[in-house]
């Protein structure tokens, strides 16, 4: 298949627990990927809670086993620091950015810690192909 | 209420026209490099035997300025006066050796592209003084940019008006969330261009993200919205400008949605989220005699049907409920009771 420069896949899929960000967008340019996120305050938590990336969070890609580390996250930051909520009804869109990820059909995993619990943002087996993905217009 | 301007023919004409010249001004010109660009092609438009020199428009232009112009400056005035459109004029300025001065190798070029009969000036000015008053916080920045760039060659070519006096003064607030996408979003419906975006819903409080096939931008109670036929969703949908995020233009067949459809979608609702499962039915509610006033001077829509009574009006309307009727509904307080539908009547209760 032809490679494209940006190709856009529109994903809506939940986290692995009620508490994640619902990813939205996964973007394969051919210089970085990025990844559009939507979160919304929980209840459960008193005036909705915080938020934050960890600095390691990577993209892994299933078939070949390879990694790419975060390079930038907008509208959330990396730990050490946090994002509070003011309120339970509040919401964040926020995006992360990873190295360019060879546009070629992968099943993915995102992961911002190993093994971790079900408050970590892992998102697996998110199943890419290329025919699925629409060019961005520049 | 929605907001209605009256456009005479003449106006109109104005509009079209004002629009056509906007697409050639699209380019970051500053107000000061268009208004000497303006005196250099009245200059040069002026020549037949006459070829200025560099200097005596260095001169032209002080005078009518009273600012002297740098004879490099004059000299990239031309080279952007050459550009090609969008990013210039593609005015023919050419040396003359023989004649040892400037001139147009076409004489009948002019940056305007067209020259004006009084009835243009006087439809351009209505419809100048009709956008300098809507325009602001309700268009963007770059339509904002082309605005200033046409007042400045209006108020050079035509000195008599007053505009900095406000005759019109429409409600919008300059901030915002999403009208920066205003741009993207026009562009997308002119051109008939899919667009995918994030979606935060208020009610649902759930992201989303969509692929739309956009068709109109829409402004109700000062509020806007886009319209167009959602994939997800398989049907027309309408998107508020604040609960959009990061909208990406796509390179994707676009789904057309019929006219008839399209000019009949928002034809029998007020505003613009419908009530699901809600179809068009008779709204029948009582006025106090006070808010009726309001309901005679601005009908809700044009169903609406009143039997007047000493303690105030009785209303009917053939509509499909919508959200924003609630909140108007609800806006009167006790001055306004829904008779019928039941349903209604119940959730004004709430």
């Amino acid at each position: 298949m032809k490679k494209k420069n940006t190709l856009l896949f529109t994903v809506n899929k939940k986290g692995h627990a009620h508490s994640n960000p619902d990813l939205l967008r996964i973007i394969l340019d051919t210089e970085y990927t990025k990844i559009d996120f939507g979160y919304t305050a929980k209840e459960m938590y008193i005036k909705g809670g915080w938020i934050r990336m960890e600095q390691n969070t990577f993209i892994e890609i299933k078939e070949t086993g390879k990694r790419y580390v975060l390079t930038q996250a907008i509208g959330i930051p990396i730990n050490p620091e946090y994002h509070y909520f003011e309120s339970k009804k509040e919401w964040r869109y926020f995006s992360l950015y990873f190295p360019a990820i060879p546009q070629t059909d992968c099943t993915i995993n995102i992961i911002e810690i190993e093994n971790g619990s079900k408050n970590d943002f892992n998102y697996y087996d998110i199943e890419l192909k290329m025919e699925n993905g629409v060019e961005v217009l520049g | 209420m929605g907001q209605n301007y009256k456009f005479t023919p003449y106006s109109l004409y104005g509009m079209i026209f004002f629009i056509t010249f906007m697409k050639k001004l699209t380019m970051p010109i500053s107000k000061s490099a268009y208004k000497r660009y303006k005196i250099i092609d009245s200059i040069l438009r002026n020549t037949r035997d006459y070829y200025p020199t560099i200097v005596e428009i260095q001169t032209a232009i002080e005078k009518s300025l009273r600012q002297k112009p740098s004879l490099d400056t004059l000299e990239k005035d031309f080279k952007n006066m050459k550009l090609p459109d969008p990013h210039g004029f593609e005015a023919p300025i050419a040396y003359c050796r023989k004649n040892k001065g400037y001139h147009y190798t076409d004489s009948n070029f002019s940056i305007n592209g067209v020259s004006l009969t009084e009835k243009d000036v006087s439809s351009i000015k209505e419809a100048l003084e009709l956008l300098q008053s809507i325009g602001s916080s309700r268009v963007s920045d770059s339509f904002n940019y082309a605005l200033d760039k046409i007042l400045v060659s209006c108020k050079e070519e035509f000195p008599d008006g007053d505009s900095k006096r406000k005759i019109i003064e429409t409600e919008s607030v300059s901030g915002s969330r999403g009208f920066e996408h205003f741009d993207t979003f026009f562009k997308a419906c002119k051109n008939r261009i899919p667009v995918s975006f994030t979606h935060y819903s208020y009610q649902k409080r759930r992201f989303k993200a969509v692929v739309i096939h956009p068709i109109l931008l829409k402004e109700f109670d000062n509020f806007w919205y886009l319209l167009g036929y959602s994939e997800s969703h398989k049907a027309l949908r309408t998107f508020g400008f604040d609960r959009i995020y990061e909208p990406m233009l796509l390179k994707r067949l676009f789904i057309a949605t019929p006219q008839d459809i399209v000019s009949s979608y928002y034809k029998d609702i007020y505003g613009v989220y419908p009530i699901k499962n809600q179809p068009k039915q008779e709204i029948i509610f009582f006025a106090s005699a006070m808010v009726s006033n309001y309901f005679e001077a601005y009908p809700v829509h044009e169903s609406q049907m009143c039997k007047k009574r000493d303690s105030g009006n009785l209303y009917s309307l053939q509509l499909i409920p919508s959200m924003e009727l609630i909140k108007m509904f609800r806006s009167y307080g006790s001055e306004l009771r829904v008779l019928e539908p039941r349903w209604l009547y119940e959730e004004m209760k709430k």
